[in-house]
């Protein structure tokens, strides 16, 4: 028994000074697990942060949000990596300046200098959303973000290709097991975290917002409140086409307790024989073309231009559409009731008055706030 | 005392072993219940079943379409003689197309788990009572049919919308459907109750179907007249009221249990 002890303690040396060379070694393969690092992700109640008025958000019972998941999600949608050539990120074509949309482009370029067909659309209290892209085909944050790395008029990188870069830094592997209990990344935990930083992308301090929390302390002005009023009501018209009730109609789709928008699809009168056929793309029924998701109207202001397409530069052209512009087609909803006049002919002052209840729905907070933008830029990747 | 040591230990775990199989009783789950009653309802137009966007003709042949139909059916008692019993608070029951993938009939059911017995009929409200109608949308759960997320709150009077119906028409006789129709109605004054006749049980392990149909003409033409052609849309104000309470009481008395 005496006679072992030396041999034991040599062996136990050993085994320390392994562990500690692979502490150090950064050469060293990372996939065993550091002993100083623990799996023990902080949960983040992001329905905390989202206006009272607005229904809470759900979260995939795999994929619930953590303050390491996040952070991790983060950094990964400031990647440029995922892209083939390493030049563009998802915040290339999703700038927060302007509220995650494309910097007023119409259509986004990939790395191939590919013009894409829609409009890139914007990231704002995503949790609420039911159903991604203009044509819903994605049914959750996560199966969207699998689908630009690879989209060849966009990043035009391959899955594993994309993974082994991200895995070639040590720093993410201890990123993705602090968020997921694994030094490995593969595609899953990518799309898991960059989704949970999506859902972090929270607005909560509009005009409108504070309006709604208390209207007594923060009240619409009289224009804005005329504006919110046309905004909430049909126009109704009596005998011989006088009008009863004027009205833009605006909140069948962009209903103000749902963020704005409705989780649905329309056709909205753009086109009388429309090109793109959105819904019917990913449903194949006839019925369905030119329907495209309902966008929230939060943050308009920064991201022209509007509609699927980008055809209108400016609010005051989509104010004009939905006034007299309105084209009859086939698939037109229901909902345009005013088609056979052009629109819901709203007067000089109840397009001002619309604008200016329009524009109590931006958040200038929220494109300035520093937790979402890259943590490249602002120094937060180090401390990460 | 070893021996006393050994008989304690033994007998622990003889005990332990025996509640843990207690606890294990204890905490099973109970079989999963499967449904007991379900109401189904169906529609029909000009007497044929009613399809997403087919053309038919109105009591006057002219030519409609239908291209979406959302209805709430709440307060649901079963009858027993002169007693009742609540067994469903709210449903939703809809038909419409809004990229999901086919869901079969399975939107026109509600389903229920309800006491075993004897019933000699059933009544409920289409609509929302008074109270369920002032609740606040954000309160329910995605799923709940009275979540904001169904489409049908109307926060611009602070309710609900109960029955929605749209679609178009022939309005200049070209025989091309290019008119639209659109009724929501909502306000209180449209919750309307029945009772439907009809004895049936319901048996433990065995599922019971009750159901409902109604003709979509009888909806525009039938104890009262609304005539789509002449007065298509009512959306919800404080005017021409009168059109939401005719086809709120036009669709109740639809309705047939069969």
């Amino acid at each position: 028994m005496r006679n072992s002890l030396p041999v034991s303690a040599l062996f136990l040396l050993l085994i320390l000074s392994a562990c500690t060379k692979d502490k150090d070694d950064e050469s060293c393969p990372p996939n065993t697990p550091d002993d100083s690092l623990t799996y023990n992700p902080t949960p983040v109640d992001l329905n905390m942060k989202l206006p009272g008025y607005l229904p809470k958000m759900t979260f995939p019972a795999d994929n619930v949000p953590t303050k390491e998941g996040i952070a991790f999600g983060r950094v990964l949608f400031y990647e440029p990596l995922l892209s083939a050539d390493g030049t563009q990120s998802c915040g290339s074509c999703h700038n927060q300046k302007f509220s995650f949309t494309d910097n007023e482009l119409r259509f986004s370029e990939g790395i191939d200098g590919k013009e894409g067909d829609r409009n890139s659309m914007q990231i704002v209290n995503p949790g609420l959303l039911k159903k991604f892209f203009w044509d819903g085909r994605s049914p959750s944050l996560e199966i969207q973000a699998f689908e630009p790395v690879t989209n060849p008029i966009e990043m035009h990188e391959n899955w594993p290709n994309a993974v082994s870069k991200l895995n070639a830094i040590t720093d993410y592997k201890v990123m993705n097991f602090k968020a997921f209990g694994t030094y490995e990344i593969d595609s899953f935990s990518v799309v898991k975290a960059i989704a949970q930083f999506e859902r972090s992308l929270i607005s909560n301090n509009t005009k409108f917002d504070r309006f709604m929390k208390d209207p007594k302390m923060f009240p619409l002005t009289s224009l804005e409140k005329l504006g919110f009023e046309l905004f909430m009501r049909d126009r109704i018209e009596g005998g011989g086409g006088n009008v009863i009730i004027a009205g833009a109609d605006c909140f069948h789709c962009h209903v103000d307790i749902l963020d704005m928008m409705d989780n649905q699809f329309h056709n909205n009168g753009l086109d009388a024989f429309p090109q793109d056929s959105g819904l019917a793309k990913v449903t194949k029924q006839g019925f369905d073309i030119g329907k495209f998701k309902t966008p929230s109207l939060r943050n308009n202001k920064y991201t022209a231009p509007y509609m699927h397409d980008g055809r209108f530069e400016t609010i005051e052209e989509v104010i004009d559409f939905y006034s007299e512009g309105l084209q009859y087609s086939d698939n037109i909803d229901p909902l345009m009731k005013n088609v056979d006049i052009g629109g819901v002919r709203l007067d000089s002052l109840q397009k001002v008055a619309l604008k200016a209840f329009l524009n109590t729905l931006n958040d200038e907070d929220f494109i300035n706030n520093i937790e979402y933008s890259d943590p490249n830029l602002v120094g937060a990747r180090r401390q990460l | 005392m070893r021996g006393k040591v050994v008989q304690i230990g033994v007998l622990t775990l003889i005990l332990s072993f025996v509640y843990s199989c207690k606890k294990e009783e204890d905490d099973c789950p109970a079989p999963a219940q499967t449904d007991s009653l379900i109401l189904s309802f169906s529609a029909s137009t000009a007497g044929f079943p009613l399809e997403f966007k087919k053309e038919f003709n109105d009591p006057l042949n002219r030519k409609m379409r239908v291209e979406l139909l959302k209805y709430y059916v709440s307060n649901i008692y079963l009858i027993n003689g002169v007693n009742e019993k609540k067994v469903g608070d709210v449903g939703l029951l809809t038909f419409e197309n809004n990229g999901e993938p086919d869901p079969g009939d399975e939107l026109q059911k509600i389903r229920m788990i309800v006491p075993t017995g004897s019933y000699t009929g059933i009544r409920f409200g289409i609509g929302l009572d008074e109270t369920t109608n002032a609740t606040n949308p954000s309160s329910y759960s995605d799923e709940h049919p009275l979540s904001v997320q169904q489409g049908t709150y109307w926060s611009t009077w602070d309710k609900y919308r109960f029955f929605l119906i749209e679609g178009r028409m022939d309005g200049d006789g070209d025989g091309q459907l290019t008119d639209l129709y659109g009724y929501h109605t909502g306000f209180d004054i449209c919750y309307k109750e029945k009772s439907f006749q009809k004895n049936f049980k319901v048996q433990k392990g065995s599922t019971m179907v009750i159901n409902f149909s109604f003709e979509i003409n009888d909806v525009f033409f039938g104890s009262d007249t609304l005539d789509a052609y002449t007065e298509p849309f009512w959306h919800g104000d404080t005017i021409l009221v009168d059109r939401a309470i005719r086809i709120s009481d036009n669709f109740i008395n639809a309705l047939k249990i069969e």
